[in-house]
């Protein structure tokens, strides 16, 4: 008994699928009081859907939970909350429309509630207190949340996370979007949650931070758990071996250390601006694989949408075409132009999740299969699906199957697959492997390596530095809206080089 | 691919609804229903209904509505009904055209520019364009050339619905247009990322819906011989029962088809010769075309997603295997 | 980030912009009245004014509270003319309480079964909502051949209950309103939760909002508010006749225009106060209309169509500034 009770959280054998995909298979954690606990692994590997089901906002399929030796079962977010665990998602944010108090304690009105009014200057009186309790700058309790900036907003989450005295504070990729004053705040924040025998589980992409904070680090690989071992017998490089599973060189990304591609210019970003980034300027070749990252508000994913001329531009110029004398301006303008585009939420942004393999594959290309009066034959579909799902060896009943019914990593394929057609000439890739398994992903570095041989270039925006730095030839790194850093490929190119400028 | 239970629910139920309607009604009007002056009747409603539908289709599959074509097929006939007084027979189906494309634009532009729900800005051009019906028809006579009269027979008016159908028919199914639009139904989002110039086809397909309202306005008139206030009048409806009844899911995309429009046309028009055959007044038919809505939207939209489920439960066992 | 004085002045701002709105409807209206030859702001006008905006007032309060949350009902105004109905049988035997008592629990319990059915069938609210309203229709058409064949006809107030129409009862009224549903709306759990559904319901739900027992919590008090409506529009009119053919949709025309304009507003004024403002506006519009010598049931009607399409897209773009 003795020992159960040092244990803050435990969970024992956590099962949790969607559809196809195994995202949690018999997880087990413990975490000691006043422990903090790093989680780790890459995209996809289920760190996130462990949280869910930590934090009450999904349940699990299977296995068991306890809080403070007793059995723990949470319903939803507010069982968690009155059960002391505060948590921060990674992909959440606020409810814009309302005002900061109220996002703080949206779901926990009752506390301020007599004969059914909430009495809101009290409820903003806490809120405040909180930010004033916890050190950070204080925000007016009553404008809008949506007019909050990026950071701000995280903070608000922290605070609301912090509302519920917690004894398990969960904070998923949180960091990344803090200015590094109050990443420090944070840090303390954390020490003192700890000193009163709190516990703290974090997720973060910054290898070095992780082995920082935490006295222990869980690693999680496809849905399951590697291991879990005290930081201090663990270096960067070790925790990224884990994290991958294999030694990260050779086969998986790709084989030459050196940049090559052909001299001629492709594509040209002339000053580019728009809401999100500012003043970008930077060159194409042919063949090439440029990468670009930085920090979730940093404008990385707004400039690849205005690359393919979803998002206007209040200035600047992209230029394509033999010798960059034709101007992309629009979706259309960019298709003719032989730039092909996948976007970052594979689900919502690119597939038509409840239709057939062959319309998905067929969407891009409708306008080259048309023959005369437009009319397209259903023949031309079919032979273009079916080359489509054998060139990428989408795992599929037929063409005519729904892509609801296959697994993340064949509708990624499916989505890749519909753009590397003759015409595509320049592919712009937001997050090409999220949310895919290891197999997939070595089996999408090939595909990018095999396109880069064709003559195909490539705009990669990713957040896992792994991987641009293994498959990239130029790496551009933004921060602020603005081009902070502009790396080639070479040995000794490392992630912290690059965190550095990104922070 | 083997196709399971609710695959097959979902092809053979308009079928097997239209086969319970016309056994049904067979039995309460005693046969009636299969004299030839009834079947012709059947006929002159099924015609308006698929040519409406045919239009409509474009924007249902875009996961929108249009509630306007009843009032828009009104105005147009009236308005060319008072210019070919003027400028002869010729200009007039091309005006109840014109009138109905401009219509189509308008709601188009307001519903992909500016963003307004389609439901919202064509029940407002439903009153608005009504009460410019009533305003120009009302205490003035107008007289139709013997030309427009002479719309209503057969021999006219079959030729005219076969070439507009397949026109359609071959947008719908055999163009970008069609595909765009079930594209835009089935994620507009995706639509939009893969450079599909979605505002672009959202107009196109409320003007296509316009220009067959101000078709089926046209042969309206003639059928009526002449203008009248409350033609067109709960039209819009009717068509779009004919689309959900017929398995058109209320939600768009490509269960779009537009045979399914024609097993729907002929169920109501069948549905509601047979109510007034059979003498239910006209609250009771109200009552029964407003459950039918429900209940058919419900069972379609039960089927494609217990379709969903089947598909996720199917890949799990792929994998497993 | 910005300090906490900024935000203190950005209020101020707000305070500033709502005097400044209040001070050009103002000068709307003189304008208005100069053009009306001083026909538009006599005190009988602007009474008749207020009087015409109560009840669009209290049905956009009902959308304020079923709407929002994404539920777009159009069987309102079939539900409005059977609760009329009831409330005025009910008002013979029970006076007052008895039309109002009618009134609400007939637009409580037919909108709590469209919301139950809604969500249980998962049909799109819109199309549901046409569907229901042409089964209300259809009943109230029931009720009107079976009164005729009984000799009789749809009930009439007569002199029973008329007081809550008409001044300065339905002035009360409508104050009374403007405080509750401010109250509901701005300052109670239920109302923070329809809000949070509004605006980002998956975010919601996470934090903790329980959706469906708000979205049915919510048209309940919505509905409340619709069962008022019909009360004060059964007692103004004595007699409210079944309609067919979807007629009833129409009913609701003016109460949606009203809502989709004070959305447009919501960034000034508050929602709920936004609905009382946007009513005196649009009330206002089609008195001078009918001032002009505009004819009603003509070219009334285009305006009304033209309105809600205008609103529609301001409210549209007021949305654009908030997210985003």
């Amino acid at each position: 008994m003795n020992e159960v009770k040092d244990y803050i959280f435990t969970c024992d054998k956590m099962n949790k699928s969607f559809g196809s995909t195994h995202a949690n298979n018999n997880i087990s954690i413990s975490i000691k009081e006043g422990e903090v606990r790093g989680l780790i692994g890459e995209n996809g590997s289920g760190k996130s859907t462990l949280i869910s089901m930590i934090a009450g906002m999904q349940s699990s399929d299977s296995g068991s939970m306890s809080l403070n030796g007793e059995p723990y079962q949470p319903h939803n977010s507010q069982e968690a909350n009155q059960k002391h665990i505060g948590t921060v998602v990674q992909e959440l944010g606020l409810v814009d429309g309302l005002p900061v108090g109220a996002n703080i304690f949206l779901g926990r009105m009752n506390q301020f509630t007599k004969n059914g009014i909430v009495d809101l200057s009290s409820l903003n009186q806490e809120g405040s207190k909180l930010f004033d309790q916890w050190g950070f700058q204080p925000i007016s309790m009553n404008i809008l949340a949506g007019t909050l900036s990026v950071e701000q907003k995280k903070i608000v989450e922290l605070i609301r996370a912090l509302s519920v005295t917690p004894n398990l504070l969960i904070l998923d990729e949180i960091t990344a979007a803090l200015s590094l004053n109050n990443r420090k705040r944070l840090y303390s924040i954390i020490e003192k949650l700890k000193g009163a025998g709190n516990s703290i589980l974090i997720v973060t992409h910054d290898l070095e931070e992780m082995l920082s904070i935490a006295d222990s680090v869980t690693i999680m690989r496809d849905g399951t758990l590697v291991t879990t071992k005290p930081s201090s017998e663990l270096t960067v490089d070790s925790l990224k071996q884990l994290m991958v599973g294999r030694e990260i060189n050779g086969s998986y990304y790709r084989a030459d250390q050196k940049e090559s591609y052909k001299d001629r210019v492709v594509l040209r970003g002339e000053h580019l601006s728009a809401e999100r980034f500012n003043d970008i300027s930077f060159q194409l070749h042919e063949g090439e694989i440029l990468g670009f990252c930085g920090l979730s508000d940093a404008g990385i994913h707004e400039l690849g949408e205005a690359l393919f001329g979803i998002r206007k531009l209040t200035s600047g110029q992209i230029q394509v075409g033999d010798s960059l004398n034709t101007v992309v301006n629009s979706t259309k303008s960019a298709i003719k132009n032989g730039i092909g585009y996948v976007p970052k939420d594979r689900d919502k942004q690119a597939l038509m999740v409840d239709d057939s393999i062959e319309n998905n594959i067929c969407l891009p290309s409708t306008n080259e299969i048309q023959g005369t009066l437009g009319m397209i034959l259903p023949r031309r579909r079919k032979e273009i699906s079916e080359k489509a799902i054998k060139n990428f060896d989408i795992k599929t009943q037929g063409r005519n199957q729904i892509v609801r019914s296959l697994s993340g990593g064949n509708r990624q394929k499916v989505n890749l697959a519909r753009w590397v057609k003759d015409k595509t000439k320049i592919l712009i890739l937001d997050c090409p492997t999220r949310g895919v398994d290891v197999g997939v992903k070595s089996y999408i570095y090939n595909a990018m390596n095999q396109a880069k041989s064709d003559g195909i270039s490539m705009i990669v925006i990713s957040d896992e530095l792994p991987e641009l730095i293994g498959m990239c030839d130029t790496i551009l790194v933004m921060k602020n809206k603005k081009l902070v850093l502009s790396k080639k490929r070479s040995e000794g190119l490392t992630e912290e080089s690059l965190i550095e400028v990104m922070l | 691919m083997k196709k399971n239970v609710f695959q097959r629910a979902e092809y053979i139920l308009p079928f097997a609804g239209l086969l319970v309607i016309v056994i049904a009604f067979s039995i309460t009007t005693r046969g009636t229903l299969w004299t030839s002056d009834n079947l012709l009747a059947i006929l002159s409603t099924i015609i308006p209904l698929i040519l409406g539908g045919c239009g409509m289709i474009f924007v249902v599959a875009q996961g929108g509505c249009d509630l306007s074509v009843g009032s828009a097929s009104a105005i147009a006939g009236t308005l060319a009904a008072i210019v070919c007084q003027n400028l002869g027979f010729a200009a007039y189906i091309p005006t109840a055209i014109l009138i109905g494309a401009l219509i189509g634009l308008f709601n188009g532009v307001i519903v992909s520019h500016f963003k307004v729900q389609s439901i919202m800005v064509t029940l407002a051009m439903l009153i608005a364009l009504r009460a410019l019906v009533v305003y120009i028809t009302n205490g003035s006579v107008i007289y139709v050339p013997e030309q427009v009269l002479d719309l209503n027979n057969y021999s006219i008016k079959i030729p005219v619905f076969l070439v507009a159908v397949l026109i359609m028919y071959f947008l719908f199914e055999y163009t970008k247009v069609g595909y765009f639009s079930k594209s835009i139904g089935e994620n507009e989002m995706a639509a939009k990322y893969t450079g599909i110039p979605v505002n672009k086809y959202k107009i196109i397909a409320f003007i296509l819906s316009g220009i067959m309202a101000g078709l089926v306005g046209s042969l309206n008139v003639g059928r009526i011989g002449g203008v009248d206030p409350t033609m067109g009048n709960f039209f819009e409806l009717e068509v779009m029962i004919a689309l959900f009844v017929g398995g058109v899911p209320v939600t768009g995309g490509s269960g779009s088809k537009i045979y399914r429009l024609f097993i729907g046309a002929i169920t109501v028009s069948v549905l509601e010769n047979g109510l007034t055959l059979s003498k239910v007044d006209a609250g009771s038919a109200e009552l029964i075309e407003g459950i039918i809505l429900i209940a058919v939207i419900s069972l379609t939209l039960f089927i494609r997603d217990k379709l969903i489920q089947k598909q996720e439960i199917m890949k799990t066992e792929h994998n497993a295997n | 980030m910005k300090s906490v004085a900024e935000q203190h002045q950005k209020m101020q701002k707000g305070t500033k912009s709502k005097i400044l709105t209040l001070v050009l409807i103002l000068i709307a209206f003189l304008i208005c009245n100069l053009f009306a030859h001083g026909r538009f702001l006599t005190g009988n006008n602007l009474l008749s004014i207020l009087t015409h905006a109560v009840v669009p007032s209290f049905i956009a309060w009902g959308f304020c509270f079923i709407y929002t949350t994404g539920i777009m009902d159009l069987s309102v105004g079939a539900i409005v003319i059977l609760a009329s109905i009831v409330g005025g049988i009910l008002a013979f035997p029970l006076g007052y309480f008895g039309l109002i008592i009618g009134a609400v629990i007939t637009a409580v319990v037919l909108e709590l079964v469209n919301l139950s059915l809604i969500i249980k069938l998962k049909v799109p609210s819109w199309v549901f909502g046409l569907g229901a309203a042409m089964v209300y229709e259809a009943i109230g058409t029931y009720y009107e051949t079976f009164e005729i064949d009984q000799g009789k006809q749809v009930v009439s107030l007569g002199n029973t209950a008329r007081k809550l129409g008409s001044a300065p009862w339905n002035i009360i009224v409508l104050c009374i309103g403007i405080v509750i549903s401010y109250i509901i709306f701005n300052r109670t759990t239920i109302g923070f939760d329809i809000r949070a559904i509004g605006s980002n319901h998956s975010v919601a739900s996470m934090m903790g909002v329980k959706s469906k027992k708000a979205i049915l919590f919510g048209g309940f008090i919505g509905s409340c508010f619709i069962g008022v409506a019909s009360a004060i529009n059964e007692s103004y009119a004595g007699r409210v006749m079944p309609v067919t053919g979807l007629n009833s949709v129409a009913l609701v025309f003016i109460p949606l225009a009203v809502y989709l304009l004070a959305q447009a507003f919501e960034r000034i004024f508050n929602l709920t106060i936004s609905v009382v403002i946007s009513a005196i506006i649009i009330e206002s519009l089609f008195n001078i209309l009918t001032i002009f010598g505009v004819p009603s049931g003509t070219w009334q009607d285009v305006a009304l169509g033209t309105v809600i399409i205008v609103c529609g897209i301001l409210a549209q773009k007021n949305e654009k500034g908030i997210v985003k």
